[in-house]
């Protein structure tokens, strides 16, 4: 089953954040770990992440720099900023709320 | 060429379609398919196929730059309000010296100077206006970088403006001095100010150029410039014909752009904490 696009996009800005918690990381790859880790469920049109990514960089939520990798290849690399790190436990407290809301609905007594 | 290199110049000539999509975003984006071909490559595809399916995986320019265009900041109010008060005075002042002129009131050299100078003391003190207005605003939130960017954009403009009809108004005030005093210069007050003004907005375009575009420092600098052109423009005033409150209300005008200043030294959101979306 896939995810809604409506869904998805709602929780891009978590899912970005809390991967760049993990470590600095670039485009594709972010792209790359959002997939592994909901087991290819959660797909993206790779192109609308960048958007996500440079308004994040506006709102000064994760800063970016280009490097470049063992191949040569040149790559841009974002990291978590203070803010970002905030917005990120916004982020959790938010979505803690929603899910424990929605499990609480959903346990069999409800169903 | 090699083919997959051809293939990326000629889908970069498509991306280019796109307005909000820059030269730095199509690096980015041109690395993100180099390295979606490449893992396509390794799992089995050939070549033209890995780049068909990655350039359909990316998404069309149509629907990619339609969201950096979501990124784009409407024009900032205040910025809206300075410039249509800039016009609407630079055209008030034009008819009432045209006016004058028509009456014989006035010279032509006296009323080009008088706009040109009125003008640009008014544009420098506008732009001190929307300083203030970043300050108030920025300890309630901070600025996204894309509106600061615009910002420092519209007062370097501004600046340029200002300084420019300053320069050619204080000419011409030299041209219409010699012609009516014998001489172009005499340290007057008035022409003192004049010069305090030309300086500071020297000093300004030079700050600019050196923030190099990062301008938090030349918003919160250009609430100075009122302090500097309200001494020029109506404390030489003051200066032949003083009256109490006058004096006064010029000194608030200092105090008041003096806080304004300090103000915006203080770190963003320090009244209601950073802004975080």
């Amino acid at each position: 089953m896939k995810i809604e696009k409506e869904l998805v996009a709602a929780s891009s800005v978590p899912l970005v954040l809390s991967i760049l918690a993990e470590d600095d990381n670039y485009g594709y790859a972010i792209i790359q770990r959002v997939k592994e880790l909901s087991g290819g469920k959660i797909e993206w049109t790779d192109g609308m992440l960048y958007p996500v990514l440079h308004w994040l960089e506006d709102q000064r939520l994760v800063r970016s720099r280009w490097t470049k990798s063992e191949s040569g290849r040149k790559r841009k690399y974002y990291s978590l900023q203070p803010d970002g790190r905030k917005a990120l436990r916004q982020q959790k407290e938010q979505w803690t709320i929603v899910t424990s809301t929605l499990n609480q609905l959903w346990r069999p007594q409800h169903a | 060429m090699h083919n997959l290199d051809k293939l990326i110049a000629d889908w970069r000539k498509t991306m280019r379609a796109a307005p909000k999509l820059n030269h730095e975003t199509l690096d980015e984006l041109e690395n993100h398919l180099r390295e979606s071909v490449d893992q396509l490559v390794r799992s089995g595809m050939t070549e033209p196929e890995a780049f068909r399916h990655a350039v359909a995986q990316l998404g069309g320019a149509p629907a990619i730059g339609a969201e950096f265009q979501k990124l784009e900041h409407r024009t900032w109010l205040p910025v809206r309000v300075v410039i249509g008060i800039v016009v609407t005075a630079a055209l008030a002042l034009a008819i009432l010296l045209l006016r004058r002129l028509d009456a014989g009131q006035s010279s032509f050299l006296l009323a080009s100077h008088v706009f040109t100078v009125a003008v640009g003391y008014t544009t420098t003190l506008l732009v001190g206006a929307l300083g203030i207005c970043f300050v108030g605003q920025r300890c309630f939130s901070e600025f996204s970088l894309v509106r600061v960017r615009s910002l420092t954009r519209v007062t370097f403009t501004l600046g340029c403006v200002a300084a420019g009809l300053t320069a050619v108004g204080v000419i011409l005030g030299m041209v219409w001095a010699k012609a009516e005093w014998g001489r172009f210069w005499a340290w007057d007050v008035k022409e003192t100010g004049g010069f305090a003004v030309i300086v500071w907005q020297a000093s300004f375009l030079f700050a600019h150029r050196l923030a190099c575009g990062s301008a938090r420092g030349i918003l919160v600098m250009s609430v100075l410039g009122n302090i500097v052109v309200s001494l020029g423009w109506f404390g030489t005033n003051l200066l032949s014909g003083l009256h109490d409150y006058k004096g006064l209300l010029l000194l608030a005008v200092v105090v008041v752009n003096f806080a304004f200043f300090l103000l915006g030294l203080a770190p963003a959101g320090w009244l209601r904490g950073s802004r975080v979306s």
